[in-house]
């Protein structure tokens, strides 16, 4: 498929790359894509030149081309409304049967992170990540405004939400009661949001380069151009530490979260202002709590859709086998069972502290 | 519903337990084995990554010498015409039997290895010829592999082979590796492969290993990408889960001996003499300049 595809593009080069000179060939580093992810990537080399031309992002499913001409689609109409700092799609497809989207590379590194000798981490330096990656998403949803109206997703859009949700998990009194209060905090929701749906430390580049230029984004395959609000800043704290965290498996993930929303600590507290200040920028001052809650319901069904997709293509990844080990889950029950709907139930346990600290509806 | 566990981390009854119950149930009870004993995942879909690195026009036939856990070989079915398997495992060629049947996945031959390396292969003379993992039994000489297979390829066809490198520190680790490899260094194997008649030939690095699911496929080649690799890439791995860094502890520290050492002044375009192991994808001269 590689090769086919690097046909392609030395034979159209300039109507793909410009004035830049066509290179005798290109060479690609594999890189691993997660396997729940469905796509692996290839950096493209072209020989003397020391960083990659343009990055390939195959899907390993067939039938994926309507992904991959997502992902460009979203990444034209970035450009088309002038937001900076994301690749510019260059051409996708499908060869052999694997849809594919090439796109250049952004200069940067992955944001990184500074854990203190108590694990959890150090608060400034998250203050400081945390005042970056929701600046960025300002600037894209006030940018977005200002191009027309994104639809908010409606009373229906939950009710199924909710019911395919009740399907999948059977609700707890305590967890029902949570799904209660999100349909109620979202009944005045007005606007959606354009989401990354990944947008994670891993796909936040930090360059020297200063102002709009300092933090590019990448990897828009989970993308959608209509999405419940706030999802973006959400997932962004969510994930924040959960790979540099220092206690392995379940329980390492379940503190984890713990620590970012439900804690005293110096960290939490700056993780639940920062939310609750870059909402309020963007004209949300209520129904915070609701909004979280109906993120970790979409988390937690994406995850079971993915972990479902991957057990009946090529098998669970490893942590899912881990926790299927840890829970003595069966081959029927594991998708149910995995991180996000963990997170869900912390949640609706705990969300008083939420409400006590203003992110009620 | 309680756990059923009915195979050995090794695969036994893999095969008749996917007869009856579906392949992707035995398998998730299979791995769930293994993680139970502490044993990393079998295998998943990114051991097939590699394969698009391939061009395989329409009508392929294609050999896989070691088929692994099925994945790759039928993953390399899909885009061929015909593919031939061979394994010295049973339980493997079993394995692939089913899932290919169950998957309807028609255009496989799958064979358990005889004692002996045949000189021309049923099915042959082949497209792609692709070798993992050499049946117990077999040579393993890479020379000796290489000559057989060439006269098993048709004029272009493409040899891809997986190799432990006899320079790299890690050799001995290597040899305790799921799997037979034949063994040489980089400059060894290019010159066996030329000798033999291979004129294109492209060598990876797979990292961390080359067997099982390699997670990087650094081109070497040039000396670019791998100086990129331990320069750009290789830093993210301190943001890596602790079940990662767990899982690779030892060529964790390797690596970061080899990144401080790629910052060096040409370390790069050394390093790429130690890597665990290689995959060479070498294609065969049009004309066989030995038959004139």
């Amino acid at each position: 498929m590689l090769p086919e595809l690097s046909d392609h593009l030395l034979q159209g080069w300039p109507a793909f790359f410009g004035a830049e000179a066509a290179p005798a060939r290109l060479d690609y580093m594999g890189l691993p894509g997660s396997l729940e992810g469905g796509t692996t990537t290839f950096l493209a080399f072209a020989p003397g030149r020391k960083v990659p031309v343009f990055c390939v992002k195959a899907h390993r499913a067939s039938g994926a081309e309507r992904r991959a001409f997502q992902e460009a689609e979203t990444l034209n109409y970035l450009r088309e409304i002038g937001i900076s700092g994301v690749p510019r799609g260059v051409t996708h497809g499908s060869i052999d049967g694997t849809a594919y989207i090439v796109s250049t590379i952004l200069p940067g590194k992955p944001m990184s992170i500074v854990v203190g000798p108590n694990g959890i981490p150090v608060a400034e330096s998250a203050r400081m990540n945390f005042q970056k990656a929701f600046s960025w998403l300002e600037r894209l949803h006030q940018t977005s405004r200002t191009h027309g109206e994104i639809a908010a997703p409606s009373a229906a859009d939950w009710s199924l939400l909710r019911r395919e949700f009740s399907d999948a998990f059977p609700a707890s009194q305590a967890q029902a009661g949570f799904l209660d209060l999100i349909g109620e905090g979202l009944a005045a929701l007005r606007e959606g949001f354009l989401q990354h749906g990944d947008y994670c430390r891993h796909n936040i580049l930090v360059s020297d380069a200063e102002g709009e230029g300092a933090l590019q984004v990448i990897d828009w395959t989970d993308s959608r151009r209509s999405g419940w609000p706030l999802h973006d800043h959400f997932f962004f704290a969510s994930t924040y530490y959960l790979q540099a965290r220092r206690s392995p498996g379940l329980e390492g993930f379940l503190r984890a979260f713990e620590d970012t929303f439900f804690s005293e600590e110096p960290y939490a507290q700056i993780v639940r202002a920062a939310i609750r200040d870059s909402a309020s920028r963007l004209g949300i001052r209520s129904g915070l709590l609701a909004l979280f809650g109906v993120f970790l319901v979409e988390r937690a069904l994406f995850e079971r859709r993915q972990l479902l997709a991957c057990r009946e293509r090529s098998g669970l990844p490893r942590f899912a086998a881990y926790i299927a080990v840890a829970d003595a889950l069966a081959f029927e029950s594991a998708p149910d069972s995995q991180l996000w709907i963990r997170f869900f139930c912390e949640a609706a346990e705990k969300r008083k502290l939420l409400i006590d600290v203003g992110w009620g509806n | 519903m309680r756990l059923v566990s009915t195979q050995r981390a090794s695969g036994a009854g893999l095969g008749a337990r996917a007869a009856a119950v579906g392949w992707q149930k035995a398998w998730f009870e299979f791995n769930v084995e293994r993680v139970r004993r502490g044993e990393p995942l079998a295998e998943d879909d990114r051991v097939a990554d590699w394969t698009l690195l391939l061009s395989l026009k329409n009508g392929a036939t294609s050999l896989v010498i070691g088929c692994e856990w099925a994945t790759a070989a039928l993953t390399l079915a899909m885009r061929c015409a015909r593919l031939s398997a061979v394994d010295g495992s049973v339980e493997k060629i079993e394995f692939l039997k089913i899932r290919a049947a169950q998957q309807n996945v028609t255009n496989i031959n799958a064979v358990y290895a005889p004692p002996r390396m045949p000189a021309l292969f049923e099915g042959g003379p082949f497209d792609l010829i692709v070798v993992r993992d050499i049946p117990e039994g077999w040579p393993i000489s890479l020379s000796h592999l290489i000559e057989t297979l060439r006269e098993n390829l048709k004029p272009g066809g493409v040899l891809s082979v997986s190799v432990s490198n006899t320079w790299c520190p890690l050799s001995g680790a290597s040899r305790s590796a799921p799997g037979r490899f034949p063994e040489n260094s980089m400059i060894g194997c290019r010159r066996q492969l030329a000798r033999a008649g291979f004129d294109s030939v492209q060598v990876y690095g797979p990292l961390p290993h080359h067997w099982g699911v390699s997670l990087f496929h650094i081109p070497l080649d040039e000396p670019a990408p791998i100086g990129f690799f331990f320069k750009s890439i290789f830093p993210l791995f301190n943001a890596v889960s602790p079940e990662v860094k767990r899982g690779f502890a030892l060529e964790l520290v390797l690596a970061k001996i080899a990144a401080r050492a790629a910052g060096l002044p040409g370390a790069a375009r050394l390093i790429k003499y130690f890597l665990p192991g290689y995959q060479f994808i070498a294609k065969l001269r049009s004309q066989d300049l030995n038959a004139a």
